[in-house]
């Protein structure tokens, strides 16, 4: 930058960054101030904090030496000014014109300096400009004024008389209209004829025009937003900044941390494979580099989180430009915002998001009276809820809009020739779905019009992958469509089962495995030749198998009485891997590929493990397709699938064993480790720094179980968690204890489903529990 | 000013590198193989906890090896912040000085050697060495493994 005044070459980069990154932030507070303000014009306090960023904005901008970052800032400081002493309505134009001013200045930071007098930075701050802003809303106001209640009297005083009759025109509390409607609504010119007639069409005018507001009249004609976002947001006070308990670190240091404890992490790995054999006391010293590790290991993790709100945060933006764009009222609701996921995962997220959304408001929610037509509130709905369960965040994006049609759907992909018609009709209601996620399924024009979804959905999906996410869609015609993202919840660090094929290993993220089948223990007609190739039957579906070693051309394969079936799912299909033999489960430190490997296909990425060596991590979803397209294994029929779930087995002392959900489950605790406090006949727990209600399940619990349900979270005081079992979702409702869903036979034992919901709602508040109890082992 | 190189061994040819792209040098490393994967892409190597591609300059530049006895030399350069080494024969020395003179790519040069130089280098005995432009190098690897897509094999096993 080489502008006069220019602060950069006496600043070191460090400060620039910082500045710069703070200026953003800035920049962000103000654009969601006017976002708040446009839907509560009458909240002063809003308008302080938009001022107060504002400024703080400008303060930045002088201290780098950016005029023009300045000089159009301070325009937004005087409009900001004239709108919270109310010289200025808060009006759609002053609101579009401070967020016009606020997208340029997040411009202008990416771009060396221009001059001040810029035809851009001109055009904007004349827009800003309060004086201008303030004569066109009198003008407009006076128009209405006149428009509305021009009486022609026969006398003055009659006239005179007559007015004050008339009832006062009260402001709908109905959602406001939409633009264009009271910039168009036109008015009829006033009756002729007697005085009397005159006045009854007049009042009739005025009622009729009482339904339009009038921007005057009533502030805030905005654009179609209800962007009523049950967000903590709630109150005009900015949210309190813990200023001493955050500092800003930089992120490659964080990176840097990361690494080393991924070194840490693998040699630890090393350490505890050589243990076998050595004395006590190493081997306890031994147990607690390991206890410090994966401490060490959390806290730094912890490092990276960041709340989904960083990713949310342009939501209420981007639907308010797009509502105005296409005549559609939206409402959006969240829920989990401080829901935390990796840094990484969070910047992924961003484009996939942004995707979503523009689809929900511009194909999924219809227009405000076709919904009112079909029976529906004329402001649509779009729902963020975010929620951790099982060591992934979950994600759903929900519109109540159109939803999608399986029939066109199918005709569409016929038609693109993706699919031939046969298949297209094999192909189940959810199967079609899937569909709008096939590269070159979409293009714009004819999705739109065929099942208003679709554009870039693939994209969605090849991006989501990349980090190891997956993204399932399920929707009904004329009711809404509803995403639902599953991500990793860090991607540093992540359990895999080790697998051998001929003299190479390989690794399973943990995430992708379903299920291990023992090789010598299937009898040989569960393995099949269909189509030519090897299917597994298994529980009743067939699986596609898919011998790693021969597949990748690997010397050897299958080795006499080692080989195993490794079931993995990804993307919401499944696989057989046979390998030959199991090395275990292991915490590996993902490491990126270079790209001609990425380009492969074939790996999620590499990793060293404890001996130094490197070992590449299986991309599940590839090989599944690739085994798939191979094979060609014909899909299972519809009656024979069956929905399997895995699930945390615990006992319960006076009720017998029971299932919990496992995507529920957080973590299981010994409830002599866990840190328990006492509020009146209240127990709670701590996880993780969040107080969390104990619903004792049992007199005397020995373990926690702390689980999530409807995005709140509680712990469940049990007697012994036994195991996670992938089991079949099938029970008789209504027979078991009160917290149940009902019971089914595992093992030949009756054991209870959690009704986690039942739970929340009739064990508010349970017996005290003794916290003093020692028996029990850690988990 | 001359910056300075990194001499290296390919069977009977020798190649400069920029000291620059150069991060360090490996001996003894442990490969593991890529399935399915073009020639010239020998293996993964830790570098002290990153994973780094291991090319086959034998491949690259299509000359025949002829390693010494105490096996390959692993020359890592680093390009567009991610490390590759090349797998050559020997590094010999590290060259700087107003000696060396940088001249033009000789047309003579063998095409897999020419495309991906950036000049010669005349040393002070007057020995010619093509300098290998790092840049040039990685965007070769990308199109031999945009064209050579993995094809997964069916196989048979029992």
């Amino acid at each position: 930058m080489s502008n006069e005044g220019s602060g950069d070459e006496l600043l070191g980069d460090d400060i620039l960054a910082e500045f710069r990154a703070e200026s953003l932030e800035h920049i962000g507070a103000v654009e969601a101030a006017l976002l708040e303000l446009e839907q509560k014009p009458n909240e002063s306090g809003i308008v302080h904090r938009a001022f107060r960023s504002a400024h703080s904005l400008k303060g930045a901008a002088g201290f780098l030496g950016r005029a023009d970052i300045v000089k159009l800032t301070h325009a937004m400081e005087d409009l900001l000014d004239l709108l919270r002493s109310g010289t200025v309505q808060v009006d759609a134009e002053a609101m579009c014109a401070l967020l016009e001013a606020a997208d340029h200045c997040r411009l202008l930071f990416d771009r060396s300096p221009v001059d001040p007098t810029d035809p851009t930075i001109t055009r904007l701050r004349e827009t800003l400009d309060g004086e201008r802003l303030r004569l066109k809303a009198a003008a407009r106001a006076s128009t209405e004024a006149q428009n509305t209640a021009t009486v022609e009297a026969d006398s003055p005083q009659e006239a005179e008389q007559s007015l004050p009759s008339l009832p006062p025109i009260e402001p709908p509390s109905a959602p406001l209209p939409r633009l264009f409607e009271w910039q168009t609504a036109t008015v009829k010119p006033p009756p002729t004829g007697r005085l009397k007639e005159r006045r009854q069409a007049t009042l009739a005018e005025i009622e009729e025009r009482s339904k339009v507001v009038p921007p005057a009249a009533r502030p805030l004609p905005s654009p179609q937003v209800e962007a009523a976002t049950k967000t903590a947001a709630e109150t005009s006070e900015p949210p309190k900044i813990a200023a001493e308990q955050s500092i800003r670190v930089d992120v490659q240091l964080l990176d840097d941390l990361m690494n080393l404890v991924g070194e840490l992490v693998v040699a630890r790995n090393g350490l505890v494979r050589s243990l076998h054999g050595t004395p006590a006391e190493l081997n306890k010293a031994i147990r607690r580099v390991d206890q410090l590790t994966s401490e060490l290991q959390s806290r730094a993790t912890k490092t990276r989180m960041r709340p989904i709100s960083a990713a949310w945060g342009s939501v209420g933006r981007t639907v308010r430009d797009l509502s105005a764009q296409t005549g559609k009222r939206v409402r959006i609701e969240m829920e989990g915002q401080d829901t935390e996921l990796d840094r990484a995962s969070l910047d992924a997220l961003k484009d996939p998001l942004n995707h979503i959304i523009r689809n929900a408001v511009d194909h999924g929610i219809e227009l405000p009276e076709t919904r009112l037509t079909a029976g529906k509130s004329p402001i649509g709905l779009i729902s963020l809820r975010a929620s951790h369960a099982g060591g992934v965040v979950l994600i759903e994006v929900a519109d109540d809009g159109k939803g999608i049609d399986p029939t066109a759907i199918r005709e569409s992909a016929v038609r693109k020739g993706l699919l031939s018609e046969a298949d297209a009709k094999r192909l189940s209601d959810a199967q079609a779905l899937e569909l709008i996620f096939l590269p070159g399924f979409s293009t714009a024009a004819s999705v739109t019009n065929l099942s208003g979804r679709g554009v870039g959905m693939d994209v969605v999906r090849t991006q989501l992958r990349g980090i190891g996410g997956t993204v399932e869609v399920s929707a009904k015609p004329g009711q809404g469509t509803t995403l639902r993202l599953r991500l990793p919840l860090t991607l540093a660090i992540l359990p895999a089962l080790v697998v051998e094929a001929g003299e190479d290993r390989f690794c399973v993220p943990q995430d992708n495995l379903r299920e291990i089948v023992d090789l010598q223990r299937l009898q040989e007609s569960a393995i099949q030749q269909v189509a030519g190739a090897r299917v597994l039957r298994h529980r009743g579906a067939l699986l596609p198998l898919l011998a790693l070693g021969p597949a990748l051309n690997l010397t050897e394969h299958i080795r006499e009485g080692t080989g195993a079936i490794v079931v993995c799912e990804a993307d919401g299909g499944r696989v057989g891997l046979v390998v030959d033999d199991l090395l275990g489960v292991e915490e590996i430190v993902v490491k990126p590929l270079s790209p001609e490997l990425k380009l492969q296909g074939l790996w999620a990425g590499a990793t060293v493990r404890g001996d130094g060596r490197v070992t590449l991590i299986l991309d599940i979803a590839s090989l599944g397709r690739a085994a798939r397209a191979l094979q060609q294994a014909p899909e299972e029929p519809e009656a024979d699938r069956r929905i399997t779930e895995r699930c945390l087995r615990v006992n319960i002392e006076e009720d017998g064993q029971a299932f919990i959900a496992l995507s529920h489950v957080l973590r299981c605790e010994d409830l002599s480790d866990a840190r328990v406090y006492r509020q009146g006949q209240r127990q709670l727990a701590n996880l993780a720094g969040e107080l969390v209600v104990i619903h004792p399940l049992t007199a005397a619990p020995k373990m926690v179980v702390f689980c999530t349900h409807e995005g709140k979270k509680l712990a469940l005081g049990v007697s012994e968690v036994i195991d996670v079992q992938q089991v079949e979702r099938a029970f008789t409702a209504g027979v078991g204890p009160s917290w149940s869903l009902g019971t089914s036979l595992y093992q030949n034992q009756p054991v209870a489903w959690m009704d986690l919901h039942a739970v929340l709602h009739q064990h508010a508040v349970g017996p005290v529990l003794s916290t003093n109890d020692p028996s029990g082992s850690t988990r | 000013m001359i910056p300075s190189f990194v001499i290296t061994r390919l069977g009977d040819v020798t190649l400069a590198f920029r000291l620059e792209d150069v991060r360090e040098v490996l001996l003894d490393v442990r490969l593991t193989p890529i399935p399915l994967s073009p020639k010239v892409l020998a293996g993964l190597a830790n570098l002290r906890g990153e994973v780094i591609t291991a090319l086959d300059g034998a491949t690259l530049f299509s000359v025949p090896s002829r390693p010494p006895h105490g096996g390959q030399a692993h020359l890592v350069i680093r390009t567009e912040g991610l490390g590759r080494s090349i797998v050559l024969d020997e590094v010999l020395v590290v060259t700087s000085g107003t000696d060396l003179e940088l001249l033009p790519t000789p047309p003579a040069l063998p095409p897999s050697i020419r495309d991906l130089c950036q000049g010669v280098l005349r040393q002070k005995d007057q020995s010619i060495s093509p300098v290998i432009d790092a840049r040039l190098l990685v965007a070769r690897i990308a199109r031999v493994a945009q064209d050579a897509p993995p094809r997964i094999n069916p196989g048979d096993w029992k």
